[in-house]
């Protein structure tokens, strides 16, 4: 069966490469039972280091000339990603025609942290691993055969994966050769055995510590994605065999961009043309703002740069929004619609990223919710009951003698008048850290996402509003040598 | 923190929503004034009224704002804003001038105590009055504060202006924070000098307003003294050119 490509990093290439150092010489039995067929056909092709180390003390020039790829290059790793696709789809057991990104990204990153991974494994050292072709009950075992460096290295070595396993149900041990790339010679596959569909438990932890998520340097992590999304968007040779370029307005330097700019501007034209007709007519009416203004925004001038591969300027862009938004003013039919409709992204609702907890109760019977809150370095956890009185407790002590400053006990005070529940929640908080104003402040943010559980889905989105529900970033900024402070300069001395 | 200094103007219908726009960016020039919020995040909305307003009520223009607030950020609210009846804005931005090395505390009892003196004056006055002179009596030592900073207030300004070498005195209209800002500074500047030495700021501070509030006093004639060089320059006038 064999093996999904898969990639590292977002400079790589999606292939993985062995780095040249690494021998395949190795003298244990399992690498060459089990590699035998891949070394012969691939050597040569393997041994290529790619990856970016940390830190550059030279220049390399090399490096920072912009690498452009050919059209042949990228269409082979589009076929090779997609291959690729389908086999982890086989292997998971997924349906290949219906197999997403999502489901690649989630098989990529299981999400659980290597030191459990690595107590939970019960994997012998490399060493000990038994042949492949033995076809004896055996434990579950999976060798690791790639170096994990420190952070910033990429994988250096050929995952190549013996997995064995007795399955209570489907008697016999399975071997699972992962295929890294293309570079499976034609005749190997043969001794390749097929990993069986259904997709369980072992499986699943079999993938994930081929392709650990636990690395440090996210660059290192796995990723497959499709070849669009790594390699940056380039632009194929602009004039033919003579010299003569294609488009017309290439001489212009932006050739993309004025030619939207064109074809925007013939559609305000040809817009304007209609509204006038309509007018001639007495059919106009005042256009009805149907489009969604609020859901939406242009997108940003990054995006645009994005979408026509080319450079602009602030100024640019600008006329080009002008242009846009003109055009949205004038009665458009679908077409114009559209073409609008291409460059509006739609923008998040900001009350939908607060999750809110669900109530719990306690022996009593009486509701409660916990939140917590930070505040420069004070963290608070508060517990609000669901009846009580408006007594306020913190670490142990009423708040009025906590806080003797009429400003801190404000604070507390706010999210409950904000809501009219000023008598009517009791509240337990501990709290650590920080000056008197920052303790308030966390104490402040904690309550307010206790009661979130409490009052309606509008009522949060009106705390959020009135910015009870947003954690302060603002920290003290560090001074800065040369200076007194962070902002005040040493007095000015002449001379 | 200082605000960051672009702001977004309201022209662009949709360009303001949910991104972030990088300031222009001079080359030679790097950004000294920045905020830890990006430039998305829109100020608190506190006012427990903007919210219990019903929905039928409320106009186009509102019912716009508050979808598209639905899609901003919100900063955080700052720790000296509640939305309590007995905040006043221009009473915590007095407090804040008067404040001295962070004392927000020392501060804010003076203020207080300084309304408590004008409250407790005005209720004499009033007890002594008569019957007739009862009614004008103001004891809200709210109104007192607020009419009289706006008593304080000058209305035309002078600005130095650099033309041949030399600074002239150009009268200039003054924006509206500016003139909120003199009344302010006036007064505590005319309080913390002029007090005798062992008089309580609190003390000398509730004198001053009900002076002021009188159009009486020390500040009211510093007012005065403004308006009457400003047209005395008012040859001048031609050198501003905003």
């Amino acid at each position: 069966m064999a093996a999904p490509s898969v990639s590292c990093g977002a400079a790589v290439p999606y292939r993985l490469f062995l780095a040249g150092r690494v021998s395949f010489a190795r003298e244990q039995g399992l690498w060459k039972a089990a590699a035998s067929g891949l070394q012969t056909g691939t050597r040569c092709q393997i041994l290529r280091l790619k990856h970016s180390p940390a830190v550059t003390t030279t220049k390399n020039v090399a490096a920072l000339r912009r690498e452009s790829y050919t059209v042949d290059f990228i269409k082979k790793q589009i076929e090779e990603f997609n291959i690729g696709k389908r086999h982890l789809a086989n292997m998971m057991g997924e349906d290949p025609e219906t197999f997403t990104q999502e489901d690649v990204d989630a098989s990529l990153s299981m999400g659980f942290s290597r030191q459990e991974y690595w107590n939970g494994l019960p994997c012998p050292p490399p060493g000990d691993l038994p042949d492949p072709r033995d076809r004896t009950q055996g434990s579950c075992i999976a060798g690791r055969f790639f170096t994990s460096g420190p952070a910033g290295e990429a994988l250096t070595e050929l995952i190549h994966v013996v997995f064995w396993r007795l399955l209570e149900k489907t008697a016999g041990p399975y071997v699972v050769h992962l295929r890294l790339g293309a570079v499976l010679p034609p005749g190997g596959e043969g001794h390749l055995e097929t990993c069986r569909g259904d997709m369980c438990q072992e499986h699943r932890r079999a993938i994930t510590y081929l392709f650990p998520s636990g690395l440090f340097e996210k660059r290192a992590r796995p990723i497959m994605k499709h070849p669009e999304e790594i390699f940056p968007k380039q632009r194929a040779v602009q004039w033919g065999e003579d010299g003569r370029p294609f488009h017309f307005l290439f001489y212009t330097g932006k050739q993309s961009y004025y030619s939207l700019m064109h074809e925007a501007y013939g559609k305000v034209l040809h817009a304007e043309e209609r509204q006038d007709q309509l007018r001639a007519k007495g059919l106009f009416s005042e256009k009805s703002k149907s489009k969604d203004l609020i859901g939406s925004r242009w997108l940003i001038k990054e995006e645009l740069e994005e979408m026509l591969v080319e450079k602009l300027s602030d100024q640019d862009y600008a006329q080009f929004i002008r242009l846009l938004e003109r055009l949205s003013a004038l009665p458009c039919d679908a077409a114009e619609e559209e073409f609008v409709g291409r460059f509006r992204r739609t923008v998040t609702v900001q009350s939908k990223k607060h999750l809110i907890e669900p109530l719990q109760y306690d022996e009593q019977g009486m509701a409660f919710s916990t939140g917590q809150g930070k505040r420069k370095t004070a963290n608070a956890e508060a517990v609000v009951y669901g009846h009580g009185s408006g007594k306020i407790e913190i670490n142990g002590v009423d708040y009025l003698l906590y806080f003797p400053v009429t400003q801190d006990r404000e604070q507390l005070m706010f999210p409950f008048h904000f809501l009219d529940r000023l008598g009517k929640h009791d509240v337990t908080c501990t709290v650590s850290g920080g000056g008197r104003s920052s303790q308030a402040g966390a104490i402040r943010l904690a309550m307010s996402r206790a009661l979130c559980s409490f009052i309606t889905e509008d009522e949060v989105e009106w705390m959020r509003q009135a910015g009870l529900l947003t954690t302060d970033p603002r920290v003290r900024e560090r001074k800065k040598p040369g200076q007194e402070g962070a902002r005040r300069k040493f007095t000015w001395k002449k001379r | 923190m200082a605000a960051p200094t672009a702001k977004v103007s309201r022209g662009w219908s949709g360009l303001a929503l949910g991104v972030r726009i990088a300031v222009l960016r001079l080359p030679g020039l790097t950004q000294v004034r920045w905020s830890r919020y990006g430039p998305e995040y829109q100020d608190p909305q506190i006012d427990k009224e903007y919210y219990r307003k019903p929905l039928a009520q409320l106009t186009e223009e509102e019912t716009y704002e508050r979808e598209l607030r639905k899609t901003q950020v919100i900063k955080a609210a700052p720790a000296t804003k509640t939305s309590s009846v007995f905040e006043d804005p221009v009473i915590s931005k007095f407090t804040n001038m008067m404040m001295k090395g962070g004392n927000k505390i020392l501060a804010r009892s003076l203020m207080t105590q300084t309304l408590e003196a004008v409250k407790r004056k005005q209720f004499e006055k009033y007890h002594a009055a008569s019957a007739e002179e009862q009614a004008t009596v103001e004891r809200n030592p709210y109104t007192i504060f607020h009419q009289a900073l706006k008593n304080c207030e000058p209305v035309i300004g002078l600005v130095p202006i650099l033309k041949g070498g030399h600074f002239y005195q150009v009268p200039v209209p003054l924006a509206e924070r500016r003139r909120r800002f003199l009344a302010m500074k006036w007064m505590i500047t005319e309080c913390r000098e002029k007090k005798p030495r062992r008089m309580l700021m609190p003390e000398k501070l509730s004198q001053e307003l009900l002076e002021a509030f009188c159009n009486r006093g020390p500040v009211i004639k510093r007012k005065h003294d403004m308006h009457k060089m400003a047209e005395a320059n008012r040859a001048l006038a031609h050198y501003r050119w905003w």
